[in-house]
């Protein structure tokens, strides 16, 4: 039977496509550690490097009310090191670390009596707080994690904190896996969270860059603000400032052993590597983290839109529209078919949003629609942007938007401009199986907001079943006024009297 | 635009002994013992000469289903006349979106679309590019456009009036973000704003670019002997070979001369200084410090560049470590050795902080700076710089198209195939001595100069404490005035005595009475929804200071003008607008009342009779040579009053564009004659409609009342 259905696959020109699908899951493989830590290895031998991917499954969805920022700050922590790395003398430097904690407290709540509190005693108080970090600097070995990587050869060491996770990744030349092994479970052990009050700043500094210094970034977090009335999708992930300036390193633990533990991590190395090595050195070096509960899930869900929202922000920018409807989690049946719709909306010259706005109309330099914003493990928004065209009016790229709109939910769509969504869909999954990382990071997404890593092949095949229907009908059910924000940028000089 | 991400650093650039795996953990890193690298052979391309003079680079690469090309085409924005910067963008664009003479530009994106592959084309500073990939099966059809599109451009039009839409958006928009800014400014002090390194697209050299210099400039580069051509993956050798010769062998020779390369000025050489660029609305300053560096040709690059890691680049750089996280002033700070390829590159110092502390890490970095070329580096960061380098060289083979675009890299810039193998031969040499003589030759903060973007006002210190300021204006230069006429001594003599009939129309000398005058009114705004109503008071003095007044559904907006800068004042709070000085002052100048008042000391050129409307009217350019100004205005031979004026400036909308008032309906306001009704066109279409139901002349108005609340 099966090879009459690669008999027939192959007829349908789909058999080379088919083959490589194939070829590449057989080389994907998974264990899980008894205390619940889940690996995924890919095994690519073209080159002698590899990249390891931590996965957490906790973002800024996750962050306490009052304690914003926390699920990226402590993400800045890990890289400080732990009791062994990064330090020149631990149990000195963990006493002088309580001391600056103490200070803090002392200062915050002087400091909380607002207009009451007395200047002098602040004046002591943070002269007090700041010796106390002095003193803990002096055991600090600065950023060793970091540089132990690039000793190594090591390239590309970053990490992300994003609504739905926080991962953690780098490449070694692969007879150096080891080193990975190493400091990602030592990081996740012992983590010391040393020059947590310093470090609060330099987020502060990434907060002005991303967002109060940058339009877009402004715009982004006003948007959310609105769209979002209950769920946390509607904190931006840098956090506020007042949070910022007020969590205190104890929080950092707190989230830590909440979220950190191994049933909540999923490691994946990709590139040249044996997975049985791969194994054994998990055992080795991870198996030695105790296991925990998975953490409580977040149980808060979007009421249903009642209104249209709308927002204007007035900057020394050009116009730019957003908009952004509500529809369900990465995990509902009609995912596959929002995908699609994005495809139509904006992959490509011949894309719809491209072809109309932007070439046609010119309504729009640049246009476009995408699913899953600001994240996908929660129900999310379906975003549609343009970048309003000199000389025209954020309503005219509106008016046409809406156009493009109504024309999915009143037409169906033809099959060749459907196939072409497959197409791109398939050719598009192909060639990221050349890079390690993009494979790194999706095998671990598809793993934990899924349940299985397979989905990342099997969505092909959602996407193939998508029909002209669906698209209309998921188009009717989702893009009505009552369910969308819009927001626009208008430049401050709105209008001059002649 | 998928996710919101908060990375921990903005960016970074980027082995050892034998023993069998641990049995248990390993108490530190330190011990680690490392097995041999697997000997994984480095594939390497074969090199052909096509008889056209075309140079072909083929790999095979059999472990994914596809086929991808890149190539490099000997051209290069820097090759462009500065007085049609854009062109080269515009030609790299229009090739591929415009299709070929057998090809609609749409029909191609159809056709790649509905396959799942791209082909695409650009030019950028020193070199054009085209790249594509696909799938193996559609290999062919991939080849064939790619050559297509070299080959036989279409050029139509209607794309290249697109993508010069869209290269005057990008103007309009370029003084968003203060990091691009900073990033491209720091260039243009650097090399000179008007050299070919320097220079940018503005409104007016966009504006300028005709399908006949789109041609010319495509048919001047694009010839076999200029192309570098690079094909890996999933293909047998011979049969691509064929292929390509397929496509590209009858493509004969342009016989065009190898395009130079534009010297950088002389004084690139011994930039200094300190420059400046006000941004009112930020809470954070990009600081850079740098100057003119080398080629990676030069005998000390390999040097310098150890240097620039150990100073600046990535983690364990002593920038990131006093700036970040010792002094945790920046969220990004470090360095960059930029050696180019065929003309000298850029080296400089970063960070971006807090307003409040821009000059405190300035001077942090001038510091760190100043050290490199004092003392000696540690052994321990010399080892750490070159081991970063040397570990990490399985990572420049790692994918058969990083193999193939080095190599045509090389190729283009005359570099031998195994220069990177010679600078990793280099970096095993460089000593502390050379880390120290490079650095003091070039890390010197006595030659070099410094540019802060940021919102002065708040600055630790003033920047005057670092020296002589230069004040760097980022101001989006205007389009330049449509008018094109000689002006002769007629024409300026018939302009004068017709601007003097409408002076006398208007109310002569009662005109120079004014010192101040208020108007009431509504105004309706056009959107696609429809008229938007506002109402409006507008204060206007001839000391040169507006006052706008307009209710709106969001509630009561007002933009002031105090003679030097312009603020508004909305629901959201005040704000300084940018550039709104000269808008403002340009406002006034075109004033109806002012400019006839004014009139005398103003010249006047006759453009002779116009249609304007239904009507028939008289042009007349008025200038200010003074302050470079002018407008065109339309006079009513019958009534001698000014029935419309013509201008570019920004429309009620605030988006730039051709304007045109035209006045009716005009009422007698204590001796003189105002229009009550205007209307307002931009580029030919209705913008808005003006209303004034009252005019109060000398309202003895105080100064204050201009001030940015």
């Amino acid at each position: 039977m099966k090879s009459i259905a690669a008999f027939l696959l192959c007829s349908a020109g789909l058999c080379l496509a088919q083959d490589t699908f194939q070829q590449v899951e057989s080389k994907i493989s998974q264990f899980q550690l008894t205390n619940g830590m889940t690996f995924i290895v890919y095994e690519r031998h073209d080159a002698p490097v590899a990249t390891f991917y931590t996965y957490a499954d906790v973002g800024a969805a996750q962050q306490p009310t009052g304690k914003t920022g926390l699920a990226h700050m402590f993400e800045h922590m890990a890289f400080k090191g732990t009791e062994t790395i990064g330090t020149t003398n631990y149990a000195e430097e963990k006493l002088a670390l309580e001391n600056v904690d103490r200070s803090f407290l002392a200062l915050r709540s002087e400091r909380d009596k607002g207009a009451k509190a007395d200047p002098a005693k602040l004046k002591q108080l943070e002269a007090d707080f700041k010796a106390a970090q002095d003193g803990a600097g002096k055991f600090v070995v600065s950023n060793e994690f970091g540089k132990a990587i690039q000793e190594a050869g090591g390239r590309g060491l970053n990490a992300f904190t994003a609504m739905d996770q926080t991962a953690y990744f780098f490449s070694l030349p692969s007879n150096s896996m080891e080193l990975w092994f190493s400091l990602e479970s030592e990081r996740f052990l012992h983590p010391v969270f040393r020059e947590f009050y310093k470090e609060r700043s330099v987020v502060m500094e990434e907060r002005r860059m991303r967002t109060d210094s940058n339009p877009i970034g402004k715009m982004i977090e006003e948007f959310l603000a609105v769209a979002y009335k209950a769920h946390p999708y509607k904190i931006p992930a840098i956090g506020f400032q007042s949070d910022l300036d007020n969590f205190t390193r104890q929080d950092a633990i707190e989230f830590f052993k909440e979220y950190y533990r191994p049933s909540n991590l999923t490691g994946v190395i990709v590139g040249d590597v044996d997975p049985k090595e791969v194994k054994k050195m998990a055992e080795i070096y991870f198996g030695r983290i105790p296991s925990g509960p998975k953490p409580e899930p977040t149980r808060t869900i979007e009421p249903k839109q009642e209104a249209e929202k709308r927002i204007i922000l007035r900057l020394n920018a050009q116009r730019i529209l957003l908009m952004g409807y509500h529809k369900p989690d990465i995990n509902d049946p009609d995912n596959a078919v929002y995908t699609a719709i994005g495809s139509i909306l904006s992959d490509g010259r011949s894309s719809r949003l491209d072809r109309s706005l932007v070439q046609q109309q010119k309504v729009a330099v640049q246009a476009g629609g995408f699913n899953g914003f600001p994240g996908q493990k929660y129900p999310n928004l379906f975003m549609f942007l343009a970048v309003t065209a000199p000389g025209k009016t954020n309503e005219e790229a509106e008016k046409a938007m809406n156009a493009e709109i109504e024309k999915l939910k009143n037409e169906p769509v033809s099959k060749e401009e459907l196939d072409g969504v497959k197409a791109r869909y398939r050719a598009g999954l192909i060639s990221q199986f050349g890079s390690n990382q993009t494979m790194a990071g999706d095998l671990a997404e598809w793993q934990v907001l899924t349940g299985d890593w397979h989905n990342l092949f099997k969505f092909l095949d959602k996407i193939n079943a998508v029909t002209p229907a669906d698209i209309q009908r998921v188009a009717k059910a989702t893009f009505t006024s009552g369910n969308r924000t819009v927001g626009v940028i208008e430049p401050l000089q709105v209008a001059e009297a002649k | 635009m998928k996710r919101q991400y908060c990375l921990i650093v903005p960016a970074l650039v980027g082995l050892s002994a034998s023993l069998v795996f641990a049995q248990k953990p390993v108490a530190s890193y330190k011990d680690l013992k490392y097995p041999p690298l697997h000997d994984v052979k480095t594939p390497q391309p074969d090199r052909i000469t096509l008889p056209n003079g075309i140079t072909l680079f083929l790999l095979e690469d059999h472990e994914l289903p596809t086929v991808s090309l890149s190539a490099r085409i000997r051209t290069g924005n820097r090759l462009e006349p500065e007085d049609k910067a854009g062109l080269a963008s515009i030609v790299g664009e229009v090739m591929r979106s415009g299709g070929t003479t057998s090809v609609k530009g749409d029909d191609l994106d159809v056709q790649l679309d509905r396959i799942g592959a791209s082909v695409e084309s650009g030019i950028e500073e020193s070199e054009g590019t085209v790249s594509a990939s696909s799938l193996k099966e559609n290999a062919p059809q991939i080849i064939h456009i790619v050559a297509d599109v070299m080959r036989n451009p279409a050029f139509p039009q209607d794309k290249i009036d697109l993508i010069k839409t869209q290269l005057v958006d990008s103007i309009s928009r370029r003084n968003e973000d203060k990091d691009a800014i900073a990033d491209r400014e720091f260039r243009r002090i650097l090399y000179g704003k008007d050299s070919p390194y320097g220079a940018q697209p503005e409104y007016a050299t966009v504006d300028s670019i005709t399908r006949d210099d789109v041609v010319a400039f495509h048919k001047r580069y694009y010839q076999p002997e200029n192309i570098i051509l690079g094909v890996w993956g999933d293909f047998d050798k011979a049969s691509m070979r064929a292929l390509i010769e397929k496509e590209f062998g009858s493509w004969p020779k342009g016989g065009n001369p190898r395009p130079p390369v534009p010297p950088v000025e002389e004084s690139a050489k011994t930039r200094t200084g300190i420059y400046v660029i006000d941004k009112t609305d930020v809470n954070q300053s990009t600081i850079m410090m740098g100057a003119l560096g080398g080629k990676l040709s030069d005998p000390d690059y390999v040097a310098s560049s150890v240097a620039n890691r150990i100073l600046g680049g990535g983690f364990s750089s002593r920038l990131f470590n006093r700036v970040r996280t010792k002094e945790a002033l920046a969220y990004s700070a470090g360095s960059q050795w930029s050696a180019g390829f065929d003309m000298p590159g850029q080296y400089l110092a970063l960070a971006s902080t807090k307003s409040e502390s821009t000059i405190k890490a300035l001077n942090i970095i001038k510091e760190e700076i100043h050290k490199m070329g004092e003392t000696l580096v540690t052994d321990v960061e010399l080892q750490q710089a070159k081991d970063a380098v040397l570990k990490g060289i399985a990572f420049d083979n790692d994918s058969t198209g990083k193999i193939v675009n080095r190599l045509i890299q090389y190729e283009y810039f005359g570099y031998p195939p195994d220069f990177l193998k010679q600078y990793e031969d280099g970096v095993r040499k460089v000593n502390k001595a050379d880390v120290l003589r490079v650095s003091k030759q070039y890390w010197d903060t006595n030659k070099m100069f410094f540019l802060i973007v940021g919102n002065t006002k708040d600055f630790d210190e003033p920047v005057s404490s670092l020296g002589q300021v230069t004040k760097w204006s980022i101001d989006i230069p205007k389009p330049a005035a449509a008018v094109t006429v000689e002006a002769t001594p007629e024409s300026l003599a018939k302009g004068k005595d017709l601007v003097a009939k409408a002076r006398a129309a208007a109310g002569g000398d009662k005109l120079a009475g004014v010192h101040d005058f208020v108007q009431t009114g509504s105004m309706s705004v056009e959107t696609p929804q429809g008229a938007f109503a506002l109402g409006v008071e507008a204060t206007t003095t001839a000391s040169g200071k507006t006052l706008q007044k307009m209710t709106t559904p969001m509630g009561e907006i007002v933009q002031g003008f105090d003679g030097k800068s312009s603020w508004a004042k909305t629901p959201q709070g005040v704000q300084e607008v940018p550039g709104g000085g000269d808008e403002g002052a340009g406002d006034l100048f075109r004033e109806t009342i002012f400019l006839l008042a004014k009139s005398p000391a103003y010249t006047a050129q006759d453009l002779g009779p116009t249609p304007f409307g239904d009507r028939q009217g008289e042009a007349v350019l008025i200038a200010d040579p003074a302050s470079k100004r002018q407008v065109k205005v339309i006079i009513d031979p019958a009534t001698s009053l000014i029935i419309g004026k013509q201008y570019t400036g920004k429309g009620p909308t605030g988006a730039p564009g051709e304007m045109q008032e035209v006045y009716s309906d005009f009422k007698d306001v204590d001796g003189l004659k105002l229009p009550a009704k205007i209307l307002v066109t931009q580029n030919g279409k209705k913008a808005a409609e003006i209303t004034v139901s009252k005019t109060v002349l000398n309202t003895g108005v105080a100064d204050s009342a201009f001030a940015k609340p």
